[in-house]
């Protein structure tokens, strides 16, 4: 399928929207890291009654946690970043990588007409569906670009 | 740090042979998951050994840095067998092809399966003979025109799931090469699997049987025509996952949900039901009447072959003591031929081997045509990306400084030079967050020696973008460090860069280019 197109049809919401947990308000923040850490998710989405109340992600741990023991333990809304920008489910995927280009943010999260969180958009998660486009070109390809043989064994 | 344990990374499980497959062959994704897969596995390189028999997909072990065999045709499970009894330590991995396994080593691939050695079988099906140029093979559907049946094979063809799962496999698998992260998972489950794990990949041979599963793979289809299997629920297929499998007097059918259809009317899935007839039902959602089946059909327990073979040897050992192989060869019946006159010294010939095909040129581009996005974002040397120059760092540097660094320069990684300005390693913030983040380590007193990624996978400039999508896509590499020749780094690669350079690639004018 052409990339162009697709690009241009797709919504945010055909891209693997699944890279973050769900962490509450009142957590510590060391559970929020460990819950991070266990899933291999480096975005964290912190919620209040079921809505999106702010982002933690691990640039603000390195950013913001890493040398400072003395926040370990507090809740994760007082750390995290507030009233996160959001992108809206039909946002097409070449609005979405524009704005995420020129903005800092490596984790958007995507939330219906209503509100209701459906995913974070990752930068990993846009490479891996332009690459889906090309198996062939992309996928195929030997573990080093100086790897392709002088002479092949079959045909 | 006590748990900076040396772990093994995709490089360590590269081997320096020159790949000599196809470019564009379905075989690379295969070999590119399996880099990246073995190394979370925990086993050591030197306890895996990868075994072959013959055919392109057979050359596989020359290309992963553990111990391989290429053996003969149709025989790599024999020879798995044999290695595993002897040394049931190893991890063996049996690789083999369409060809391989269900023409000439049909009958041994019945009789691992049986038997449950502890051992993994890829199949890369490609429904040919690839590596003999393109005849029909076991897996060839009937009417398939090759050089072998040029008026289409009158052959019903071999459906590989249903012959494993007739050979009483107790691990059955499928997966396609286009599906890059499900093929890691069902790797990873027959790796953990304790018995024959029997994996079908689906592969494409671009050269003479290209798009033979292009209903699995192409975007817009392959939603529709295939269906993911998961352990324990409903079987739902679809773009918009309104589709399912309901069994009617044991027939599958396909049907639409809603309209009085709902989810519990449809046939759940269960891996590890003991009678196969589930998954041999499941084996026979066949295209273009159903949708494929990619994923676990089969996962149960059964005792390991070579555990109960060594078991009994040693109980025999036990009970008669340890034998004598010569006094049992000279038992009975057996002579010595008196010496006769002298015998014809046999002549030895060597034949010189014929030299492979050079792979024909590529058809040569017009070097005065406009190149296109996508010709851009493939092929376009790594030099016509915007990239950040790297900030660079010796390995001696405290991690707290260099926490210190990115902060106040807003960095997400640091490169780490030698003395001579030579790559060495790299730094990131997934460092901090997956080695440090939450412990409580003193960071002006360990340096980042000690946590950075050392030899780190490096592009050079003259290297295509499309390998920076290869590394990006399928090993997660969000920072990729681009260096000249000898080594020293000259920018940094990253997935912000390749979005800021698609954004401005595509323009809003959507005719297809
Ligand atoms: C004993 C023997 N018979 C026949 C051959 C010729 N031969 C080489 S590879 C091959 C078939 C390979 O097909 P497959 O296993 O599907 O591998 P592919 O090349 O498609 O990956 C055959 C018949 C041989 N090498 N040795
Ligand atoms: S002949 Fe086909 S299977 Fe063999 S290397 Fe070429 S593309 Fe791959
Ligand atoms: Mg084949």
């Amino acid at each position: 399928m052409d990339l162009n197109y697709s690009l241009h049809n797709d919504t945010v919401k055909h891209v693997d929207l699944s890279f973050y947990v769900e962490v509450q308000k009142d957590h510590p923040v060391d559970q929020v890291i460990a819950k991070m850490q266990n899933s291999q998710r480096k975005c964290a989405l912190v919620m209040d009654q079921g809505k999106l109340i702010g982002i933690f992600t691990a640039h603000d741990i390195a950013r913001r946690v890493i040398d400072q023991s003395e926040v370990i333990n507090a809740p994760i809304e007082t750390i995290m970043t507030p009233d996160p920008l959001t992108l809206q489910s039909d946002t097409t995927l070449i609005e979405a990588i524009r704005f995420m280009s020129d903005k800092p943010h490596r984790y958007m999260p995507v939330v219906d007409a209503e509100g209701r969180v459906l995913g974070t958009l990752t930068h990993y998660a846009i490479i891996k569906y332009m690459s889906d486009h090309f198996p062939e070109e992309i996928y195929n390809l030997p573990p080093t670009p100086d790897h392709f043989a002088s002479a092949r064994a079959g045909a | 740090m006590a748990d900076a344990i040396e772990t093994l990374t995709r490089k360590d499980f590269v081997s320096d042979q020159e790949v000599r497959w196809c470019p564009g062959c379905g075989d690379y994704a295969i070999l590119a998951q399996m880099q990246r897969v073995l190394p979370e596995m925990g086993i050591a390189r030197e306890e895996m050994v990868f075994i072959s028999g013959i055919g392109c997909s057979s050359r596989f072990p020359y290309y992963m840095n553990t111990y391989g065999l290429h053996t003969i045709h149709g025989r790599a499970a024999t020879v798995a067998t044999g290695l595993k009894v002897a040394n049931p330590d190893l991890h063996v991995w049996v690789i083999t092809g369409d060809g391989d396994s269900l023409s000439i080593g049909g009958n041994h691939l019945l009789h691992v399966l049986r038997r449950n050695v502890n051992l993994n079988i890829i199949l890369f099906n490609n429904a040919i003979y690839g590596l003999t140029k393109g005849q029909y093979s076991p897996t060839s559907p009937p009417g398939t025109r090759t050089y072998s049946s040029p008026m289409g094979s009158v052959e019903q063809d071999f459906n590989a799931i249903s012959v494993a799962l007739a050979a009483e496999a107790t691990f059955v698998a499928r997966s396609v090469d286009r599906n890059t992260k499900h093929m890691a998972e069902i790797l990873k489950r027959a790796t953990e699997h304790r018995g024959t794990s029997f994996v079908e990949i689906y592969q494409n041979c671009n050269i003479y049987n290209d798009g033979a599963w292009s209903f699995a793979t192409e975007a817009n289809v392959k939603d529709d025509q295939t269906v993911i299997l998961e352990h324990g629920q409903p079987i739902i297929f679809g773009k918009d996952r309104d589709k399912g499998i309901r069994v009617n007097k044991l027939a599958p059918e396909v049907v639409t949900l809603g309209n009085g259809v709902s989810e519990s009317d449809l046939l759940a899935h269960d891996e590890t039901l003991d009678n196969p007839a589930h998954a041999y039902l499941l084996s026979r959602l066949t295209h273009p009447d159903y949708p494929v089946p990619l994923g676990v059909f089969r996962c149960v327990e059964r005792p390991i072959y070579e555990e109960q073979i060594i078991a009994q040897g040693r109980q025999a050992v036990e009970d008669r003591g340890a034998g004598d192989l010569n006094a049992l060869y000279h038992a009975t019946d057996t002579w010595i031929v008196p010496e006769g006159p002298d015998a014809e010294t046999v002549q030895e010939v060597h034949e010189e081997l014929p030299t492979s095909n050079i792979i024909p040129d590529i058809e040569q581009e017009d070097p005065m045509a406009p190149r296109t996005a996508l010709q851009q974002l493939l092929y376009d040397p790594i030099s016509s990306l915007d990239l950040p120059v790297p900030e660079c760092v010796s390995a001696d540097t405290s991690v707290a400084d260099a926490v210190e660094t990115m902060r106040s320069k807003n960095l997400g990684c640091l490169l780490v030079v030698n003395k001579r300005g030579l790559l060495r390693g790299i730094f990131a913030q997934g460092d901090l967050f997956e080695k440090v983040a939450g412990r409580d380590i003193d960071l002006t007193k360990i340096t980042i020696d000690s946590l950075m990624t050392k030899d780190p996978t490096a592009l050079k400039t003259s290297d295509p973008i499309g390998h920076l999508l290869h590394l990006m896509s399928l090993h997660g590499f969000r920072h990729i460090p681009i260096v000249d020749p000898d080594g020293r780094p000259v920018g940094l690669a990253s997935f912000k860069v390749m979005l800021k350079f698609t954004g401005g690639l595509f323009s809003d004018d959507i005719s297809p280019n």
